[in-house]
């Protein structure tokens, strides 16, 4: 029978096979071994919006809270965000960048308990907004986290002054670079719309602007953490590494934030889906 | 008919050699008919480059003809290029049918190269074809054979990196800024010296898009020595000249700077580069260092954003990647292979053409032929039944002959079949 476990399992072994073949890719230049990361990711995004529809349906609700909701859409909305990217600027590293740490939050997904129906479903017309402006935030997030090793490897080939193979399967320095900034620049406006949002959503429903709790505060910081970096850029012209390390750094207070802080008990555990 | 490839290259002859039949390129469409004229080919292209010169040829009457033809194209060249015959006959190489076909392949490609790979054998070829089409010494061919291979060649250089990875010195420097900056449009390049090596890498990048200074939007170039030749330079790339002394200044706006100029001490200092990357703002420099002994302090290799290499970086560089080139040879070979036999497989089919041609005219003229005989009973009939009548017959024709047409096609190249054919319908 069909459920949406099976589905998530699925797509996780998409993002697997996907990321075998963008690191093939990388390594041999392989045009071949970049479509076929392609189409294994597609194929898994295509499947995990099913399973995750499933999820959704299952529990009449967004499944965000629990570990396996929030990795299943963060991977989600990255993977598809990753294959937007690549399709556009036809970057076929992005995949070997992007896709380990999709199959990693794909891994933890499947790894996690199945959703259960929540004593108190988070509804309305500012919920939906509120994730999926937040995720789409946290995908450029992770995204930019990806293209900034990228960045950093490609750097440490040039600066070797005896380049390997992989300097040839990189971009320019340049162009990764500003796909970084312009990553970070995008997820900043829609993680504060995101916040926005959420600060809405909980003045609408528990009556409170702030709800205080830790994962809140953790998004705020991540998010001043992040827009350091076109500050910084701007003001005393940072860039190159410091930037990519900026990038990495706020990527770990993302990753600490959805870790460490879910579980943690706060006002919305006991809503949690 | 045949395909004849009759030439010598750098693998075959020496230089003394190939530096006398070499030919330039107003002569290679006089040459091209001039050899069909007098060889006794139906067709003929002539490649000629540094490395190499190639007779292709096209001409029925099998093997005996093609030595015939060999012996007339060594004389001829032997005669017009002072050369004596018989070291022609020793240096040169014949290659006929499959062979010949795999053999322009791999010349277009690169394959057969000095540095394998090299990009413009591709466009001599090409450009061999289009000069012996334009003296009329081509045709049906010919000019399918170099189509095909000239589109093989191209398949192999795009799904191989045979050609992608950069061989020299220069373009292995075009390569690393483009690297580091992307499109090299815009971006500003600074030419320490005035010598060949420095002008040669400044005209690869200034060719690949870099120009200008951040300030002035023009090339720098900087001579202590050579003040006019320095101006010289900069005037034909739209720049300016500056010396030595000017460097320091300079650095902040410059995004690339080549250095190889003849000194005893470095003139770029790291402690100039330093103070050049703190009014950058993060902005990658990209210094060259071509000099014997070195311009640029190596310290300066280990500033954040600083990018230094040498000459012994760039070479290293170099041959690396033509090693990496080597490593595709197999995956190309493969692609010849298969591209080889697809255009033998096109040049066996040819062999059917005048067969069908001839049995198609046979088909035509037995309709005519009754037509004729049936006389006044088609002539007295209405002219809408006339018209039945001629579709009828063309379709019936057409119906009776569409399975020895098709069987000839799939059996292209069976000589057999062909005469079989011939003798069934009385074709003569």
């Amino acid at each position: 029978m069909l459920t949406s476990g099976l589905l998530l399992r699925a797509a996780f072994a998409g993002y697997l096979g996907g990321t075998a073949a963008f690191a093939v890719y990388l390594a041999t230049r392989r045009h071949a071994a970049a479509v076929l990361g392609l189409w294994l990711s597609a194929a898994a995004v295509a499947v995990h919006a099913g399973g995750y529809g499933m999820d959704c349906a299952a529990t009449r609700a967004m499944v965000v809270v629990t570990p396996r909701g929030m990795c299943s859409l963060l991977a989600f909305v990255t993977a598809a965000l990753s294959l937007a990217i690549t399709a556009r600027h036809r970057l076929h590293m992005m995949g070997a960048f992007v896709m380990p740490l999709v199959a990693v939050l794909g891994g933890v997904a499947v790894a996690a308990p199945e959703p259960v129906v929540p004593a108190v479903v988070l509804h309305g017309p500012l919920f939906p907004l509120h994730v999926w402006t937040t995720y789409l935030g946290l995908a450029g997030f992770t995204t930019a986290f990806g293209t900034s090793i990228a960045w950093l490897v490609q750097e440490h080939e040039l600066k070797s002054r005896a380049p390997g193979s992989l300097m040839f399967s990189l971009p320019p320095l340049d162009t990764v670079e500003r796909l970084s900034l312009s990553l970070v620049n995008h997820a900043l406006v829609l993680t504060a719309a995101g916040i926005l949002t959420g600060f809405l959503y909980s003045k609408t429903t528990a009556g409170i602007w702030w709800p205080q709790e830790p994962k809140t505060v953790a998004t705020v910081l991540c998010w001043c953490l992040y827009a350091a970096v076109p500050v910084l850029r701007r003001s005393l012209g940072w860039g190159g590494r410091r930037t990519a390390w900026c990038i990495i750094g706020g990527f770990a207070l993302v990753v600490f934030t959805f870790a460490a802080l879910s579980h943690l008990p706060g006002p919305l555990a006991t809503k949690e889906v | 008919m045949g395909l004849v490839c009759l030439g010598l290259s750098h693998r075959t002859a020496p230089l003394a050699v190939r530096e006398r039949v070499a030919l330039s390129r107003v002569e290679i469409p006089e040459a091209a008919a001039m050899v069909r004229r007098l060889s006794g080919a139906d067709e003929a292209v002539v490649v000629s480059t540094c490395n190499r010169i190639e007779l292709y040829l096209s001409a029925a009457g099998g093997e005996a003809a093609e030595r015939r033809m060999r012996g007339a194209v060594i004389r001829l060249l032997a005669k017009a290029r002072r050369v004596s015959a018989g070291v022609l006959a020793r240096v040169s190489y014949h290659h006929a049918g499959e062979a010949a076909v795999r053999h322009l392949i791999e010349v277009a490609a690169g394959l057969d190269s000095q540095v394998v790979g090299e990009a413009q054998i591709l466009a001599q070829v090409r450009e061999a074809h289009a000069a012996a089409l334009a003296a009329g010494a081509t045709g049906p061919l010919l000019n399918g054979v170099f189509n095909r291979a000239l589109a093989a060649a191209k398949r192999i250089r795009t799904e191989t990196e045979i050609g992608r990875l950069p061989a020299s010195v220069s373009s292995v420097a075009v390569d690393l800024a483009e690297r580091i900056f992307g499109e090299l449009a815009g971006h500003s390049v600074l030419l320490v010296g005035t010598g060949e090596t420095a002008e040669l890498v400044a005209e690869s990048l200034v060719g690949g898009g870099a120009r200008g200074s951040g300030q002035n939007h023009h090339l720098l170039v900087a001579s202590e020595r050579h003040p006019e030749r320095a101006r010289a330079l900069a005037q034909r790339w739209g720049g300016e000249a500056l010396g030595l002394a000017g460097i320091p200044s300079a650095l902040p706006g410059i995004d690339i700077v080549i250095a190889a100029t003849a000194v005893q001490e470095p003139i770029i200092r790291a402690g100039d580069v330093r103070e050049a990357m703190r009014l950058r703002h993060s902005r990658p420099l990209f210094l060259v260092d071509l000099g014997v002994p070195r311009n640029i302090e190596a310290g300066a290799a280990d500033l954040e954003d600083v990018y230094l290499y040498d000459l012994d970086d760039l070479k290293t560089v170099a041959d690396e990647n033509v090693r990496r080139r080597e490593a595709w040879i197999a995956p190309a070979r493969r692609i010849v292979d298969a591209e080889a036999a697809a255009i033998v497989a096109w040049l066996d089919s040819l062999g059917v053409v005048p067969v069908i041609r001839d049995l198609q005219r046979f088909g035509e003229e037995a309709r005519r032929e009754v037509l004729a005989r049936a006389g006044r009973r088609i002539r007295d009939l209405p002219p809408e039944a006339r018209e039945d009548v001629e579709y009828l017959t063309k379709a019936l024709v057409a119906k009776l002959l569409h399975n020895p047409i098709s069987g000839l096609k799939a059996l292209a190249g069976g000589g057999q079949a062909a005469e079989l054919v011939r003798r069934l319908f009385g074709l003569r």
